[in-house]
């Protein structure tokens, strides 16, 4: 689609910068000093620390890393559930991320599955849920899922069982969370403890495809400030960015969709109803953040026979120590501090040998801002000429 | 995590499509809306299709940049004259990208 290369148009994104900064000059002369708007998508700092939109950005603008990777909020007792049962002889099937993901206790001389599987555990890294049931309905093994993942993820595991694809030696351990929640969390915790306070919500384009733009427009009310549903190329965040200052300018809330082209009100229907028969929700864990209401997805009816918790008589996280001593991966992940204000970032603590849970992902802020310098001398350099 | 890479599908069959993520790459994947026919646009996640690029879309960014151009180059708080301007911005940047 030769449109969406508009979406990296130079031209445009110095036209887009012009309207930002105008609308944060309008902002500051109404006494704004901070305006820090808060995104909820790993994919989303991602593509800010990449295209380096943050050196864009005028002073009073501060775009900020929430909640928003699932590796990283996945409870650590989920990782060390399944390198047990791996070492046991189970086989764990998971994506490619959570195969790297530490776990802040050792299993076994494990704390990991990439170490489990160094120790003879049986792990095998899929691209896709459905490889897992093909492979497990091959061998007839006994075989778990490590199902990490948020909204996005949740029809990939709900649509197979609800179909009854899903053999009955395949079992689910699910760390499935739900962004909303966990977004709120964040934006309180931020007035809590008496910090800048979020002034607007990117929210997450790819969970929004599922979800629609409604639940996002239900937590902008209650919480009294703007949302903006994102898509994930440069443009879009920067459209994004002066949608949300404008609404801020206008005292509006609400969600407001920029990624049109994918992101209606209502969402993905079919998906909703899959997720909605297969899964119910209930409070759950988040790595670093404790226990959240009502932001977790289990299983429920007919489909617990599928549940590994039950099936091995797991203990289902309840979020206390869960992080790596010295590691600042909550307050990260909180948005309360940059990852180059912990002190094992990119000491003790990198891409290759990652400590904390944010090191390890594509979409971890730590693994970002690792790869490609977020927070540097690109930003500091942008400033000094005055873009 | 939630990354989502756009393929164009080539060929449903029943609950899976092969769909082609260009430069020669094409892989099986579960369809997870409805709806979904030969030569659309999706966006992939994990191997599942979760949702059809609305094409028609696709240069929404234009009209809405333009309407938020438009907005704040004129003191006039009439929608029309809102929209005349941003059509006019609309189309001055279709010529000048080539559009």
């Amino acid at each position: 689609m030769r449109e969406l290369e508009l979406y990296r148009s130079h031209e445009l994104a110095g036209k887009i910068g012009r309207l930002i900064r105008k609308y944060a000059s309008a902002l500051r002369s109404r006494g704004f000093k901070i305006i820090k708007l808060m995104n909820f998508c790993g994919t989303h700092e991602w593509t800010t620390v990449h295209y380096g939109l943050r050196g864009l950005m005028p002073r009073e603008v501060e775009l900020v890393a929430g909640p928003g990777c699932p590796v990283c909020i996945t409870p650590s007792l989920c990782v060390e559930h399944a390198i047990k049962l791996s070492l046991e002889g189970v086989t764990v099937y998971t994506f490619g991320d959570a195969f790297r993901l530490p776990a802040t206790r050792e299993v076994r001389g494990a704390r990991s599955l990439r170490e489990a599987k160094a120790l003879g555990g049986s792990v095998r890294v899929v691209y896709s849920f459905m490889d897992a049931i093909r492979d497990a309905a091959k061998r007839g093994c006994e075989a778990i899922f490590l199902a990490i993942g948020f909204e996005t993820t949740a029809p990939g595991y709900a649509i197979p069982l609800a179909r009854g694809l899903v053999p009955k030696n395949l079992k689910l351990l699910s760390a499935l969370r739900l962004t909303p929640p966990a977004a709120r969390h964040a934006i309180l915790a931020t007035v809590e403890r008496g910090l800048e306070p979020v002034r607007g919500i990117i929210a997450p384009g790819h969970v929004s495809t599922v979800t629609g733009a409604e639940p996002w427009d239900r937590l902008s009310r209650e919480l009294g400030l703007p949302a903006v549903i994102s898509g994930f190329e440069p443009l879009d965040l920067m459209l994004s960015v002066v949608m949300l200052l404008r609404m801020i300018y206008l005292g509006r809330v609400g969600a407001e969709v920029e990624y049109r082209r994918l992101v209606t009100w209502e969402g993905n229907v079919l998906a909703k109803k899959f997720i909605n028969e297969v899964f119910q929700v209930s409070d759950a864990a988040w790595r670093g953040l404790g226990v959240i209401p009502d932001s977790g997805l289990e299983l429920t009816g007919p489909y617990v026979k599928y549940d590994a918790y039950r099936e091995y008589g797991l203990k289902i996280p309840d979020g206390r120590e869960d992080m790596p001593s010295g590691c600042r991966c909550a307050d990260v992940i909180m948005g309360l501090a940059k990852p180059v204000e912990c002190p094992l970032f990119m000491k003790v603590c990198t891409p290759s040998r990652p400590y904390g849970p944010c090191m390890v992902s594509s979409e971890g802020t730590c693994a970002i801002w690792a790869r490609f310098g977020g927070g540097g001398l690109a930003d500091k350099v942008a400033r000094e000429v005055g873009l | 995590m939630c990354w989502g890479v756009p393929a164009r599908v080539v060929e449903v069959k029943g609950l899976e499509a092969i769909v082609d993520f260009g430069g020669g790459v094409r892989r099986r994947v579960l369809v997870g809306v409805s709806g979904v026919r030969e030569g659309d646009v999706v966006v992939v996640h994990a191997g599942v299709i979760i949702g059809k690029v609305r094409t028609e879309e696709a240069l929404a960014m234009l009209e809405v940049y333009a309407k938020l151009s438009a907005e704040l180059a004129t003191d006039s708080s009439s929608p029309e004259e809102v929209e005349r301007i941003a059509k006019k911005i609309v189309e001055e940047l279709r010529h000048s990208l080539g559009l």
